[in-house]
Formats: structure tokens, C-alpha cells, sequence
């Protein structure tokens, strides 16, 4: 990302959130109506992790496809961008939690499921790090991203809709949801979350590759880059 | 707590991990990018 467009990401969501405090009204019907408003920033995070999931899954069919290491390395990274968009959202849900329902933990079927998601990907992690050989941990990690996949659209779209739960369901899309201007600004918010997102994306990539270079000019090994060209 | 402190505290803690995190990623990749200048030797 150009400098100019880090600056635009910057000021983007620093309006939003300036937006947010001085424009959008406390939540009406709600326990704590100033602090309802959270939604704006809590939800955006779920989402983002949902994307970074659901690209770890594309990642990993493009690896079995292609052989590619640098589609596998992408995959890792979404993995990762995913677990901490899916940390966010549980630290800022449960803030809002405390404040709506009384305690920061209920064991509501989107907070068990959004648990049981990490552990899932907890998990894809550990099989990384467990295989040293590179082809095989890439092949493996893959498969295993991809059984991964459905076990993650069941936990976010479907489980907390069959369960009775504590969180609302369809307000994002339907127009007896939210308020037009709490939604004008959830998805403001995601926009900037999503340019940071690109932003993180590429910076990881850049490590993942200067890794593999160092790693590569220390053990002399035939000099193929992650990207596939010779040296 | 103050809810308008909690909602204060949101923004605050999502930008803490998202910067925490390029933080560190721009911190290894200075550190990966000299090492390689340097010539693999750390």
C-alpha cells in the first residue's frame, strides 16, 4: 500500500470513529443505550474475521491446485489475520456484554461458537507448526483449512441461528434491522477495517518472504525464492 | 463502569491489536531486511 493510501486509510477511520462519538444517537432499547453503540466497531471485526477465514479456504484449494508456496504462505496469513479480527471481536463483544447483559461471558451460542472457531484455528496452527518438512506442512495444512471451512460456516451462520441466543440475528441486511445511520457507519468502519486488513495482508507477505530468503541464504539451499524464481 | 467509557474503550482496544500487530510486523520485517543485508549472519 502507497504511503498516500495509508495516510486516506488513517484519516478514513479516524473520521468514523469521530462520526460515531458526536453523530450517531445512543442506542434507544437497550440496557445501556451509549454504550449499545459499540456494535459499530464490534461487528465489523466478526466480519472481517469471516473474510480472512473464508480466504484462508480459497488460499488453500489455490495450494492443492497449484503447488504454489506462496499461495500457501498467503493461506497462513489469512489464518492469522483471522484469529486476531476473531480476538477483537470477542474482547469488544464482551465489553458490550458486560454492559448490556451483566456479565462479560454468557455462554451465548454466537460467544460458545465464535470459541469453539478459535480452537478450530488454534489448531491449524499447531499442524504447522508441527510439520517441518515445508511441502508437507503446506499440503497438510491445506486439508486440513479446507475441513476447516464448513465447520466455520456452520459455527458463524448457522449454529447461533437454530439455538435461541441472546444476540439479535438478520439486522445487517434486512430493513427492519439497524437504524440507517448506525448502519451507514457499521459498514464506514468495516470499509477502513478492510483497507487495514490489505494493508496488514502484504506486510505479512513481505515478512513471510524475507523469512524464507534469510532461511535460505543461511542453510544454502538451492536458491528458489517463495516465489518461485531462481535467485 | 461509566457505558460511555466502555464505548470510549472499544475503538481504543480494536486499534491497540491492529497496531500492536503491524507494530511487530514492521519491526521483524526491519529486523529480517537487515539480517539479509548483513548476509544471513546474526
Amino acid at each position: 500500500m502507497s504511503n498516500i493510501a495509508k495516510a486516506l486509510t488513517g484519516v478514513w477511520i479516524a473520521g468514523v470513529i469521530a462520526v460515531a462519538f458526536l453523530w450517531l444517537p445512543p442506542a434507544q432499547g437497550f440496557r445501556s443505550p451509549e454504550a449499545a453503540r459499540i456494535v459499530v466497531f464490534h461487528v465489523p471485526c466478526a466480519i472481517l474475521t469471516f473474510v480472512a477465514f473464508l480466504l484462508n479456504a480459497a488460499y488453500s484449494w489455490g495450494y492443492l491446485r497449484t503447488r504454489e508456496p506462496l499461495t500457501d504462505a498467503k493461506a497462513n496469513i489469512a489464518a492469522e489475520l483471522g484469529m486476531l479480527f476473531a480476538v477483537l471481536a470477542t474482547v469488544t463483544g464482551s465489553l458490550f456484554a458486560l454492559e448490556q447483559w451483566g456479565s462479560a461471558w454468557n455462554w451465548d451460542p454466537r460467544e460458545t461458537s465464535i470459541v469453539m472457531l478459535m480452537l478450530v484455528y488454534a489448531a491449524y496452527f499447531v499442524l504447522r507448526g508441527a510439520v517441518e518438512e515445508r511441502t508437507k506442512r503446506a499440503r497438510l495444512s491445506a486439508a486440513y483449512a479446507l475441513l476447516a471451512f464448513p465447520a466455520m460456516v456452520f459455527l458463524i451462520w448457522i449454529l447461533p441461528r437454530i439455538v435461541e441466543s441472546l444476540h439479535p440475528s438478520n439486522t445487517l441486511f434486512s430493513r427492519s434491522g439497524l437504524d440507517p445511520m448506525y448502519r451507514l457507519t457499521l459498514w464506514s468502519f468495516f470499509a477502513g477495517l478492510l483497507a487495514v486488513f490489505v494493508w496488514m495482508f502484504r506486510l505479512r507477505l513481505r515478512v513471510e518472504i524475507a523469512e524464507t530468503r534469510l532461511r535460505q541464504q543461511m542453510s544454502r539451499e538451492p536458491e528458489t525464492t517463495l516465489t518461485g524464481a531462481k535467485r | 463502569m461509566n457505558p460511555l467509557f466502555v464505548y470510549m474503550l472499544t475503538p481504543l482496544l480494536i486499534w491497540a491489536g491492529i497496531f500492536g500487530y503491524l507494530f511487530w510486523l514492521d519491526m521483524r520485517l526491519r529486523s529480517l531486511e537487515k539480517r539479509l543485508d548483513e548476509g544471513g549472519h546474526s
